[in-house]
């Protein structure tokens, strides 16, 4: 196999790593494979094999350990769309508990529909919250962004058994915003690596 | 986090302790790093590049290890690497770790598991 080949093969292998990890590292690694090519002078299926256990070996505690990153509350998120979701969220929640006041005020609702409502308005604020803690970038946007949409989700879940009658339109934007705040909340974060 | 109670962190991982051994008193890049401790251990302990780079990564954020700059190696090629150097934290932890090794050892040649070192 030729040099070029070789570096081409790790390379690939290198995609095992999380990708933090090889913004970081990678370069340094192919340039590590390099020396370590040119040593072995003819490098035959033993230090192949050397190279695949190396990878086999580190690859998956670097995975866990990036993923235990993301799962970190107190670390912050990231990307250009923070404020706009922030926005999203503020304007939604505030639409919402405008319209469970009204609701409540009009007072067409009893028993269970009443209770939906008074934990609408409570959701309502927690997203209102959630999104100006995206909007300041504070270190508990992430959770709270989490503990907001979960929530969301269940209310909507509630609120379609207790109103069928809701429109098509509400249901989308009710589902599909905490949906799109949890992907958000997910992907968006700042590598912790050095 | 950086590390505090250098005691706290022990034991270390072979691969770690070495790159600390390797690293006390000059400066090294990833792939001098992988030839001295080779070197030191007669071959034994092989690091590849994910166990270099995946200790390094975790020593970088307990502080034990910093960044030096990158410069090429003229022993190698013009390629531009990046050096590592030890932390006076890093000092500390390995002192400990080598302290801890010396006091097993030490209970092994009591129970005659091994012989006496020679000079």
């Amino acid at each position: 196999m030729t040099a070029r080949r070789a570096e081409r093969a790790y390379a690939l292998l290198l995609r095992a790593y999380p990708p933090a990890f090889r913004a970081s590292y990678g370069r340094e690694m192919t340039l590590c494979f390099r020396d370590l090519m040119r040593d072995a002078r003819r490098p035959g299926l033993g230090f192949w094999m050397a190279i695949v256990a190396d990878v086999a070996r580190t690859a998956p505690t670097l995975r866990v350990e990036a993923l235990r990153a993301r799962g970190n509350p107190n670390e912050r998120m990231e990307g250009g769309g923070m404020r706009a979701m922030g926005a999203l969220a503020v304007a939604i929640g505030l639409l919402q508990a405008v319209n469970a006041l009204i609701e409540l005020k009009g007072g067409g609702t009893a028993g269970w529909p009443a209770l939906v409502v008074a934990i609408a308005i409570v959701l309502s604020v927690l997203l209102v919250v959630a999104g100006i803690a995206l909007l300041a970038d504070a270190s508990s946007a992430r959770t709270l962004s989490r503990i907001a949409a979960v929530c969301w989700l269940v209310l909507v879940v509630l609120v379609r058994a207790v109103h069928p009658w809701m429109s098509i339109f509400s249901t989308l934007l009710a589902v599909v915003f905490p949906m799109a705040l949890l992907v958000y909340a997910w992907t968006r974060r700042s590598p912790r690596t050095v | 986090m950086p590390v505090r109670d250098p005691e706290a962190q022990l034991p270390l991982t072979p691969a770690t302790f070495h790159i600390l051994l390797a690293l006390v008193g000059e400066e090294r890049h990833g792939y001098a790093i992988m030839q001295e401790v080779a070197e030191r251990t007669d071959g034994t302990m092989k690091l590849g590049p994910g166990t270099l780079y995946g200790s390094l990564k975790r020593m970088l954020e307990q502080g034990l290890v910093e960044e030096s700059d990158e410069r090429a190696d003229p022993a190698l090629d013009d390629e531009r690497r990046r050096y590592y150097r030890i932390t006076r934290v890093g000092l500390s932890v390995a002192r400990a770790e080598a302290r801890r090794l010396e006091a097993m050892v030490r209970s092994a040649r009591q129970k005659k598991l091994i012989g006496r070192a020679t000079a």
